[in-house]
């Protein structure tokens, strides 16, 4: 099954459209969903991939026709809805009939500058040596099915190079199903005309960030 | 509690597609105040979050840090050796730059950043991301017809000059530190922060001017 939001490399697209004013907000409730995001801490089960799970999951139609935030706004609503949070009917008329959830309480205004401040490294300690060095020919296993993973289509069954080691990082792949696993992450060098015909003939390479998982000694 | 179930979801999906208004300013709206009665955000903290993006971080903090890192040697390898620490010196660190990695421009060598999964960004350094970055056509075209990319944005590049580009698929995050033109001897940590452009940080520009 093809993954809609998989879309590195995607053949027949059209020229990039940019914007004349480049503002970042197009219109005030692209900015209210973009604050709602950052200032709503949520349950503790909402880790950062289980949010772009539910984005992935979205129906295709949606995902590639509606505005970027209001994808982010039906992510909201249904994680409120999977967590019984909400119904969606509270959703559709922005009134709560159900009780309030057991959650801390939100962040206020006064807390935010603070906040903006605080960075998350997602390393952990290893249990484990790496498994590749830099210069160490792997090549990207071939994962299918639709559960949630950051190894693209593109890259998978592609033999590359280890550019480097970055140390133990949570595995998004385990955090989508609420765990907190953790494997050695490496960003992998990919030469361009191992990839693509437009690539033949170039030096160019791309690189992509694979936990050890992803990969195999080639 | 959370499921974690993707069969749910996109039960949930479907319901939400039928059910919600069509029009996002009205399912927004709805979202905010029944997050509020809720008690799961606080309206004043948007607005906090939306007025510091709008004032305080965006490209000029990328800005300042490609500047100095054309004025002091010492920093520059500390930037390269750690992103994280090094905007860390200026207090730029946050959102999305816990793991940051600095790729540095040549004559020979030129850096682009995207995230062909999702949108992944440096927010604490560069701001909001611009709405090209998150396009579709950007997303699928960077990785595999960069060259043409670049051109669409000013950028024509020889052969000899070799692209790195750079998918954003784990939670490191690219900054892209360009050259620093030619003609700018006697200016200033400053004066240089004026003349390095946001998507010369993101790569799609590259050959900055000594006159902004």
């Amino acid at each position: 099954m093809p993954r809609v939001h998989d879309m590195g490399g995607l053949p027949n697209q059209g020229p990039i459209v940019m914007d004349a004013d480049e503002q970042p907000f197009h219109a005030t409730w692209e900015a209210r969903m973009w604050g709602i995001n950052e200032a709503m801490e949520g349950p503790d089960g909402w880790t950062l991939d289980w949010w772009r799970y539910v984005r992935e999951l979205i129906q295709p139609d949606d995902y590639l026709q509606r505005p970027y935030f209001d994808q982010w706004m039906q992510v909201y609503a249904a994680m409120l809805v999977d967590s019984g949070i909400a119904s969606v009917a509270e959703i559709a008329s922005g009134h709560a009939t159900s009780p309030k959830p057991d959650l801390r309480k939100p962040m206020t205004a006064a807390e935010v500058a603070k906040i903006s401040a605080i960075t998350r490294d997602f390393r952990r300690p290893a249990a484990q040596p790496p498994l590749f060095k830099a210069g160490d020919k792997v090549r990207a296993k071939t994962l299918t099915g639709n559960a949630h993973t950051r190894l693209p289509a593109y890259l998978m069954g592609k033999s590359g190079t280890i550019h480097a080691h970055r140390g133990n990082h949570l595995l998004p792949d385990s955090g989508a199903r609420g765990g907190h696993d953790a494997q050695h992450l490496y960003t992998v060098s990919f030469a361009a005309a191992d990839l693509w015909p437009e690539g033949q003939g170039k030096n160019d390479r791309i690189f992509a960030d694979l936990w050890e998982g992803y990969l195999e000694r080639a | 509690m959370t499921s974690y179930d993707s069969k749910k979801i996109v039960e949930i999906h479907e319901h939400l597609h039928s059910d919600l208004p069509s029009d996002p300013a009205l399912r927004v709206k709805a979202l905010e105040s029944l997050l509020v009665e809720k008690g799961m955000v606080d309206s004043g903290a948007i607005d906090a979050w939306i007025d510091l993006y709008a004032e305080e971080i965006g490209p000029k903090r990328g800005a300042r840090v490609v500047a100095r890192s054309w004025v002091d040697p010492a920093f520059r390898a500390r930037l390269l050796a750690d992103g994280t620490a090094a905007i860390s010196e200026f207090g730029y660190q946050g959102h999305a730059t816990g793991n940051l990695v600095a790729v540095e421009n040549s004559p020979k060598v030129h850096n682009l950043v995207v995230c062909t999964l999702c949108s992944c960004y440096p927010f604490s350094l560069l701001g909001m991301s611009p709405g090209w970055y998150k396009s579709q056509e950007y997303r699928a075209r960077a990785v595999r017809d960069p060259r043409g990319v670049l051109k669409e944005f000013g950028v024509a590049l020889g052969d000899d000059v070799e692209i790195r580009v750079w998918d954003s698929t784990a939670e490191l995050r690219y900054l892209v530190v360009p050259e620093r033109p030619a003609g700018t001897d006697g200016m200033n940590e400053d004066a240089l922060a004026t003349l390095v452009t946001r998507n010369s940080m993101i790569g799609t520009d590259r050959n900055l001017k000594a006159g902004a």
